[in-house]
């Protein structure tokens, strides 16, 4: 006799018990992968429409008529004087903060385009991985199946 | 002081050959028993002419009336079709069985036991022992051949709907005793009797010779490896792939192990991923080997009467792994011998389980203690026999 008797019923259904407790394996439904819900492109931002609309400052004072506008003409006249040369570049600067901001807007379009594709990608993947691990479950089950039957037909 | 006169037994069977099926084995070795303590004579529907002669301390009555080989196959088909899995939305207690299929089969089997009328009557017998539980107007026969002389019935059925057939009703109620060789036999056959009155039902088991000389060594091609033995010749006309199928996984399912599978052709042996094919064992004594030395026995397909290839396994302490609705199961159940399944999943992980040496050896030995009780031992077989069957005694 071994060390200890074995109840072959208990062992049969430990093992049936055991079994029960495994994951059961099942293929994963595919599912398409999560969009931002924001999907307005960058180019049309209003911010983007408002800088391009006042990207040029003036280069010269600009006032009205009479003592007070001769008055006003001016003192802005000496203060575009002193402050031209920086006037200038601060101009050139909003110009170039307006064009970086095109080429970011377009950037950023045209990476969300590729990633929408790249999205679909591995959607229409996941799609046929689903498919395959179909296939697969589909023999695994044929298999137990005929495993479950006894080979002489009974 | 003379000893008294030894009792006359008839024991009628439709086949007595040295066919290997279960149900001739049990008839020849119930035969032998009944020897021991009777004078037996075999009476068979089987022979080309009628003819008396010996075979072995048998005399042995030929009557050469068995039907013609297309109505034994008609009626082979219509036992099939009454009796399996679709049959006719027929139950255990055999409610659907048409009546002319039992008037078929009573003309049949009429025709074919009429020249035992007379014989019998001639021979005088104690005792009446039919073999087989199909037998239409075999009753009627028995009782005007030989008026008041018990009839004890060995039905050899494989399943409940066999006995449920009017012709086996009417054996098995008129009946004086009924002898089984297991207890799922007997628990089919109290099935169909219900619980009203009926004849005495005795579980004698049988006898299978065991060989010692096997445990010497193992077969020279699976020396030194630990083996898995697979059965898949049960049933010759069985298509094999099924079987296949399940030697492929198991093998693979045992990659440190041997897994060695006994088809009708030939014997496939798996090593670590390779497959060597080799003769089958032909003889009872490779086969045995086999078994003896194998962690297990994985019988795919066990006999439908007595599953023998389960029971010789565990009287050589090789517990068995069996499918769960077969009369194996009752070996591994019982006998605390072996694990039962119900699909391929199942079978590996009972054989997973018989790895483990401890769980093997306590099975085994289990098992073996089990089988030796029911069918290890000529004597006690003989000895239930004798208990079932006072008339066997003079005092009787």
């Amino acid at each position: 006799m071994g060390r200890h008797p074995v109840e072959a019923h208990e062992l049969v259904e430990q093992l049936r018990r055991g079994r029960s407790a495994e994951v059961v394996w099942a293929p994963l439904p595919p599912e398409p992968l999560p969009r931002p819900d924001e999907v307005e492109p960058m180019v049309a931002h209003t911010g983007l429409h408002y800088a391009h609309h006042h990207t040029n400052l003036p280069d010269r004072p600009t006032a009205g008529g009479g003592v007070r506008g001769w008055y006003r003409r001016t003192v802005g006249r000496m203060v575009f004087g002193i402050l031209f040369k920086y006037l200038r570049e601060e101009r050139e600067l909003i110009s170039n903060l307006v064009q970086l901001n095109d080429a970011l807007a377009k950037r950023c379009d045209r990476q969300a385009v590729e990633l929408e594709d790249l999205r679909e990608a591995l959607d229409d993947r996941a799609v046929a991985r689903a498919e395959n691990e179909a296939d697969l479950a589909l023999r695994v089950a044929s298999l137990e199946q005929r495993g479950s039957r006894s080979p002489n037909g009974d | 002081m003379t000893d008294p006169p030894r009792p006359r037994v008839v024991l009628l069977t439709e086949r007595w050959d040295e066919g290997d099926a279960e149900p001739e084995e049990a008839v020849r070795r119930v035969a032998g028993a009944l020897a021991r303590s009777a004078d037996v004579d075999i009476v068979t529907t089987q022979g080309t002419v009628p003819r008396h002669c010996f075979d072995g301390v048998f005399p042995l009555h030929e009557l050469a009336s068995a039907p013609p080989a297309p109505v034994r196959i008609r009626r082979r088909l219509l036992l099939d079709a009454l009796t399996g899995p679709s049959a006719l939305g027929q139950g255990p207690d055999g409610r659907s069985c048409p009546p002319q299929a039992t008037e078929w089969l009573d003309a049949v089997d009429r025709a074919a036991w009429a020249p035992a009328r007379a014989l019998i009557a001639g021979l005088r017998p104690d005792l009446l022992v039919v073999t087989g539980a199909v037998h239409g107007g075999l009753p009627d026969l028995l009782d005007e051949a030989a008026p008041g002389v018990p009839v004890v019935v060995l039905p050899l059925a494989p399943d409940a709907p066999t006995l449920a057939l009017p012709p086996a009703r009417d054996l098995l109620d008129s009946a004086d005793g009924i002898l089984v060789l297991t207890e799922a036999e007997h628990r089919d056959v109290m099935t169909g009797f219900g619980p009203g009155p009926h004849p005495p039902v005795h579980t004698v088991g049988l006898a299978l010779a065991t060989n010692p000389a096997v445990w010497r060594e193992p077969m020279t091609a699976l020396s030194g490896q630990d083996y898995v033995l697979v059965l898949c010749d049960s049933d010759p006309d069985a298509p094999v792939a099924p079987f296949e199928a399940a030697v492929d996984l198991l093998a693979s399912a045992l990659p440190d192990n041997s897994v060695a599978a006994v088809f009708t052709d030939r014997l496939d042996i798996w090593r670590r991923g390779e497959l060597e094919s080799l003769p089958p064992p032909v003889k009872l004594t490779d086969r045995c080997r086999l078994m003896a030395w194998a962690r297990s026995t994985v019988d795919l397909a066990p006999g439908r009467l007595w599953a023998r290839q389960s029971a010789r396994s565990l009287l050589y302490a090789t517990p068995i792994v069996v499918p769960d609705h077969s009369r194996a199961r009752e070996h591994a159940e019982l006998g605390n011998g072996g694990l039962w399944y119900r699909g391929m999943d199942e079978m590996v992980g009972a054989v997973r389980a018989l790895l483990d040496p401890d769980v093997r050896e306590s099975l085994g030995t289990q098992g073996r203690a089990y089988a030796e009780e029911r069918f290890g031992s000529s004597d006690r077989f003989v000895a239930r026999l004798g208990a079932a069957l006072p008339q066997l005694t003079p005092a009787g």
